[in-house]
């Protein structure tokens, strides 16, 4: 006799056979009863099979779906290929198992067949993943909608989508109802002896949760990591979270908050998941501490020493506190310092989608006209009106210093960018070996290039919203606004001007440095590809650029901006305000423009220095640009230390990939579990396109290479992926919808649910960049 | 206000105009009068005539006489594609139906009767064996028949020579007979009855059968 045996795994014999068989054992949800038919049977059958379901459905609504002889088979999902009909009367039964019998195609398979089961009234409608297939990590991925139905979660319809991230491991609890829906996951992980499944799911109007569907899910390029290997990485990052909780000594502020959005917004700058040149790069010229001396320079609290950006595992986090110190004025006292901090913390606590946007909802770093009605709303925050009138004095004062027009720091700034362009060609024209040009190259674009910059950002900052201001109060008409940026000579207008004036070689000259993922390396220059940057875009320029609308200010209206000005105590007149506001404007543009070149070249040069060794320039993206003063101090084996520099890079970015956070983190258990903010698109696997832009209207011929702009995940845009497409890019849909799990699956890059706004812009474009890895989509030009 | 059945039509091929015209014995009309229902006659056009129903919303069908199913041989395509489309919305709509003679056969041989050449059935008056005993004299105009009635089916009537003249579905509202109840004059109010039955929507089906 043998000892007890374990019960084999279930094998997946198709969706309806495969529920049919859990409906028994499942004991966590509960299996809709069904009637199966085979597909091949329908056609000679179809009278006596509508009448049994007649019979059997009564007065029921049902849904019909289809189980494929090629679906859900270990290892192969053809999720979303066949119809299902959903809200079936009796009466339109015939019709929708045509439909679901003609999703099959030409040819039946005997194990294609159809089956029909009650149609609950759901209250919360999803799909659940077992492992993230696009970081191959163990967290059950909860795509839901509540109030919905189940086809808006895989055929990706406009409907809010929510997705709910869990670690696997159980460090944080899942909140209720989906605590239920994490246990049903345990358990079918157990009856199918697999890690890795696609759940369909929905809670009735009583709460019961109902299994609707399982299958294999596969696993995206990077394979999978199991709970023991991964658990240390995400419990490294919970455990830094916690050390940093509760005051500190030099910081103003019971408490922290992480975002990838506020202040310096790594996310668009760099992206979530920035190769480690990137965010070594963008750590040195601003993060680290270029950004904390611009701030104290123009009247800000001391930050100094303070790196703004952390980096878990490489994706790297704004700490919201750091940054919120460095928008209170210097002479603020430290008690009212720290309520402020924690006012702007709670604040961005109770409302994470102001993350992008804290200079404008949250903090108040610079008068402005309407700054008393903005700061009403700190009074039922417990401010005094003695606090709120200091506070309004100190961003006076500061705002004062920053206008001045002989003594205004941004002056001296826009000289430091004068000096930058000049170092530039003394760097490229003076003979040094390529190590000692790339340090210089980084040391001067910090002092004469980010630093600058910085203080223009916070001047064209103030500039703006003094702008803006000056409409809320009525001294500046709405459409003015419009024809005061428009008569702004910036760079990029410029540019647009010059593309259509200048020969090529000419252009490239002046503009042959800007790339569009400004701290990749992988990324190529213009110059670099002059047919594929600049090629398309000469066709368009013209000379429309001259038409614009000159600005001018009636001299009652001269008149009342002088009366404001005198009036909110602001040490300028009319036309030293206009003044800052155009050229702040100008020159920020201008100032990010001169240093990226700097950064442009810094990139090429360490391609250069990577090829010299033997390093491509994808071996260049994993080494730390810190490496390169350590290169200009010491002597060693250069070829070995990039090397290592590299190596090292690649076994930290392999866990960089690994990992999964929320744009806001507000506590240690947020890194376990957390929600993921709806309007954040879905980007699936972590490879890149680069493309031309295609509709899914356009001919068929020429979406080969192509990235293809639909707006929807619905499945009927998967033939698409018959078309060798190089991308896709939806408005709407989430993780699991449809395209994106075949575009997983095809390990096809895709941005699935980039919002209506963002998805016409896309549209409208002529080439993408998306780059999944560090979840950024660029429009090139 | 009159409830209208809807009738299929028999296809008249007429070949020295090259025409295809749907044609309804007009005694039917004068029937489902005498039964207090109006006739709506479908066109052999399944698009035309799904959209009709759909619209009217008759009380329900029958299928007449006339052609031979497609599976036997018949040249009416057309009509079949309209009695398919009108077993659909029946049977899914549990909604009366009444199949004569053709349309019976057409019902058995869609629920997968097997349907054979009949002997002594076209033109010859003869007795049927209804199922509670009774025995009655009925017209016979058919070439084909059967003498295993589908599964979900009671037979109500069977010939002398075994085939089966009368159908009950066990479940839905539908019923078939062999013969033709508009060819008697006077009408039979056997069959008149069975009309009021099938339409008139009374208790019907759901396990009235002895299975």
């Amino acid at each position: 006799m043998s000892a007890t045996a374990l019960p084999a795994p279930l094998v997946f014999s198709g969706k309806a056979q495969t529920l049919e068989t859990l409906g028994p054992l499942v004991k966590t949800a509960v299996v809709l009863p069904q009637r199966r038919f085979a597909a091949k049977d329908w056609e000679r059958n179809r009278v006596a099979i509508l009448g049994e379901l007649v019979v059997w459905a009564g007065r029921m609504t049902m849904v019909v779906r289809s189980s494929a002889a090629l679906e859900d088979r270990d290892g192969e999902s053809l999720a979303g290929r066949f119809a299902s009909v959903v809200g079936v009367t009796a009466d339109d039964l015939g019709g929708a198992i045509d439909r679901v019998v003609a999703s099959f195609g030409g040819a039946l398979e005997a194990g294609d067949a159809f089956f029909v089961q009650p149609m609950i009234d759901a209250s919360i409608s999803g799909v659940v993943f077992t492992r993230d297939p696009n970081t191959g990590a163990p967290y059950l991925v909860m795509n839901y909608e509540e109030e919905g139905d189940t086809t808006a979660v895989t055929g990706g319809g406009a409907a809010a989508l929510k997705t709910f991230v869990y670690w696997k491991g159980g460090n944080a609890p899942c909140p209720a109802p989906l605590d239920q829906v994490a246990a049903l996951c345990l358990e079918l992980e157990e009856l199918f002896s697999s890690d890795s499944l696609d759940v369909e799911f929905a809670f009735d109007r009583d709460g019961v949760l109902h299994l609707f569907q399982v299958r294999p899910l596969s696993v995206g390029a990077l394979g999978r990591i199991d709970i023991d290997a991964h658990r240390p990485l995400l419990e490294a990052i919970s455990e830094r979270i916690v050390r940093a909780d509760g005051p500190h000594p030099y910081l103003r502020g019971q408490r922290t908050l992480y975002g990838v959005m506020p202040d310096w917004n790594p996310a668009e700058i760099i992206g979530v998941r920035p190769k480690p040149l990137a965010l070594s790069l963008y750590r040195d010229l601003v993060t680290d501490s270029v950004w904390a001396y611009q701030r104290h320079n123009y009247g800000y609290r001391n930050l100094r020493s303070f790196p703004l950006l952390l980096s878990f595992h490489g994706l790297p986090y704004v700490d919201v506190r750091v940054s919120f110190n460095s928008f209170i004025p210097a002479d603020i006292p430290d008690p009212l310092a720290d309520r402020l901090v924690d006012c702007y913390v709670d604040r961005l606590a109770e409302m994470p989608t102001l993350h992008d946007k804290i200079e404008f909802e949250i903090v108040q770093s610079c008068y402005t006209f309407d700054l008393q009605h903005r700061l009403r709303r700190f009074k039922s925050r417990g401010f005094s009106d003695a606090d709120l009138e200091r506070l309004s004095a100190s961003l006076r004062t500061l705002t004062n210093r920053i206008l001045h027009r002989e003594t205004g720091l941004w002056r001296k700034d826009a000289s430091k960018i004068r000096t930058l362009r000049e170092r530039q060609s003394t760097v490229r024209d003076t003979d040094m070996d390529p190590v000692a040009r790339i340090y210089w190259m980084i040391e001067d674009c910090k002092r004469y290039g980010t630093l600058p910059f910085a203080g223009l950002a916070r001047a064209g900052f103030i500039a703006v919203q003094m702008l803006r201001s000056l409409i809320a109060t009525g001294a500046l008409e709405d459409s003015q606004y419009e024809t005061f940026m428009s008569s702004l000579e910036t760079i990029s207008r410029r540019m647009t001007r010059d593309l259509g004036k200048l020969d090529r070689d000419a252009f490239l000259a002046e503009y042959g440095h800007l790339r569009p993922g400004t701290y990749d390396i992988l990324c190529q220059r213009y110059d670099e590809n002059p047919e594929r940057y600049v090629g398309s875009a000469t066709r368009r320029a013209d000379g429309e650029d001259d038409l614009r609308d000159s600005f001018g200010l009636s001299v009652p209206q001269m008149r009342r901006i002088d009366d404001v000005l005198r009036e909110h105590e602001l040490e300028t007149d009319v036309v030293g305000l206009f003044d800052f506001i155009k050229t702040g404007i100008e020159e920020r543009e201008y100032a990010k423009f001169v240093f990226t070149r700097s950064l442009s070249d810094v990139l090429s040069l360490l391609a250069e220095l990577g090829a010299a060794h033997g390093f491509d320039r994808e071996d260049m993206s994993y080494f730390d640009a810190a490496s390169i003063k350590d290169f200009y101090t010491e002597t060693g084996d250069l070829a070995a230390q990039i090397g290592f520099s590299i190596e090292r890079g690649r076994a930290n970015y392999a866990q960089t990939r690994r990992i999964n956070l929320p744009p806001l983190i507000r506590s240690p258990d947020d890194v376990w579990a957390f929600e993921m903010p709806p309007n954040d698109p879905n980007f699936i696997t972590q490879g890149l396109a680069e493309a031309a832009v295609r509709s899914p209207d356009d001919d068929p011929g020429s979406l080969i290479g192509a990235i293809v702009v639909a707006p929807s995940a619905d499945p009927g845009f998967d033939w698409l992926f018959a078309k060798g497409i190089a991308g896709l890019v939806t408005a709407y849909g989430g993780i699991n919808s449809h395209m994106a799990i075949r575009a997983g699956e095809l390990n096809l890059p895709a941005a699935i649910g980039v919002g209506e706004s963002f998805y016409r812009r896309c549209r409208n474009a002529e080439r993408l960049r998306l780059d999944c890895a560090v979840r950024r989509i660029e429009i090139l030009p | 206000m009159t409830r209208f059945i809807a009738v299929t039509q028999r296809v008249e091929i007429i070949a020295d105009r090259n025409e295809r015209r749907d044609a309804l014995d007009r005694r039917w009309t004068r029937l489902l009068g005498a039964c207090g229902f109006g006739t709506l006659p479908l066109p052999n056009d399944v698009d035309a005539s799904r959209a009709l129903v759909a619209s009217l919303e008759p009380a329900g069908a029958i299928f007449t006489g006339g052609n031979d199913l497609v599976a036997v041989g018949g040249d009416a395509a057309e009509r079949d594609a309209v009695e398919s489309m009108l077993l659909d919305w029946a049977v899914g709509g549990r909604r009366p139906l009444l199949a004569v003679c053709r349309g019976l056969q057409f019902l058995a041989h869609r629920f997968g009767a097997a349907i054979e050449p009949a002997e002594g059935h076209v033109g010859e008056a003869h007795w049927v064996r209804h199922s509670d005993g009774r025995k009655a004299r009925v017209n016979s105009y058919h070439d084909w028949a059967f003498r295993v009635a589908p599964p979900e089916f009671e037979v109500t009537a069977t010939a002398e020579d075994g085939t089966v003249e009368g159908l009950r579905h066990c479940d839905l509202p539908i019923r078939g007979i062999m013969w033709h109840p508009e060819r008697n004059d006077p009408f039979e109010k056997a069959d008149m009855a069975l009309i009021g039955e099938v339409f008139g929507g009374e208790a019907f089906g759901d396990g009235v059968c002895a299975r």
